[in-house]
């Protein structure tokens, strides 16, 4: 079974893209908790939420899964797979 | 319920390997103004809020503080992993390996283990709201405090986003609390020593 298991897989571009804008609604969100008729904000959290999803949709397919549940066609099983987000050096 | 994101907040890192900087930054792991006493404040609070504001505002602000709590692991983790005994042992990081070795532990910068004594839960929502305001400040002291201690840029970087994620927290708690205001003047019914 190890001969199958395939290399690690990354993209950090991609993965640091995916940060930015999780992070974005990250702060999106906290405004709007407070400021629930921010019509700005609003727009800027379902741009940013929709542009989001795309990029994880994008990053799980080609490089495995930044979610448990993501439907996952291949095996390995690739949830278990390094790096884990405290092993990847974002100096890069 | 929580589910897990395989990625960071914030691209947290380490320019090189420091055992001395580790057995400070831990204190932001399991110390008393540390991101886990942070997470576990907000979360045990959320459920006896009085208005929808605040028990979302609680609810994402725990939350992104666990992601906090990870970030703090992540700093301590790279700056001692791979770091030989003999090395560590010349370091203020010695007790802790004596302890765990170069596990993560949530302790505070002198050894003393995590208690949730570090924190309250108030049924009243001011007394609470207000401890959170406070809660704030003092963590945004402890990266200025921290901040002193290091000269590597990458670790800079990290603590000054955390630094700022606690102005921004002060901030949201601030407007809760004005919220919470307007709401004992509207039902005073509901508190009757407003």
């Amino acid at each position: 079974m190890t001969g199958r298991r395939r290399p690690d897989r990354i993209n950090l571009p991609l993965l640091k893209d995916i940060m930015a804008h999780n992070f974005v609604n990250v702060e999106a969100v906290l405004f709007l908790n407070t400021h629930p008729d921010c019509q700005e904000m609003l727009k800027l959290h379902n741009q940013n939420a929709e542009k989001y999803h795309r990029l994880v949709e994008e990053y799980q397919r080609n490089y495995g899964p930044l979610y448990s549940n993501y439907p996952d066609a291949e095996l390995p099983w690739r949830w278990i797979n390094d790096p884990w987000p405290w092993e990847i050096d974002y100096r890069r | 319920m929580w589910e897990y994101k395989k990625f960071l907040e914030f691209p947290a890192d380490v320019t090189r390997k420091d055992p001395d900087l580790a057995a400070l930054i831990v204190t932001q792991f399991g110390g008393p103004d540390g991101e886990l006493s942070a997470s576990l404040r907000y979360l045990s609070q959320m459920y006896t809020m009085p208005i929808p504001e605040a028990k979302a505002t609680l609810n994402n602000i725990g939350t992104e503080e666990l992601a906090h709590f990870e970030i703090i692991g992540t700093l301590v983790y790279k700056l001692v992993s791979g770091v030989p005994a003999d090395v560590i042992k010349q370091t203020r990081f010695a007790p802790h390996y004596a302890k765990w070795g170069r596990a993560n532990f949530p302790e505070d910068s002198s050894g003393n283990p995590f208690i949730s004594a570090f924190f309250a839960s108030h049924e009243d929502p001011i007394a609470s709201i207000t401890e959170d305001l406070a809660a704030e400040q003092k963590a945004r002291a402890v990266y200025e405090y921290l901040l002193d201690m290091t000269d590597d840029p990458a670790i800079i970087d990290t603590l000054a986003f955390l630094r700022q994620r606690e102005i921004i927290h002060f901030q949201r708690f601030g407007e809760i609390l004005n919220l919470l205001y307007d709401f004992q003047e509207k039902h005073p019914d509901r508190y009757p020593g407003f």
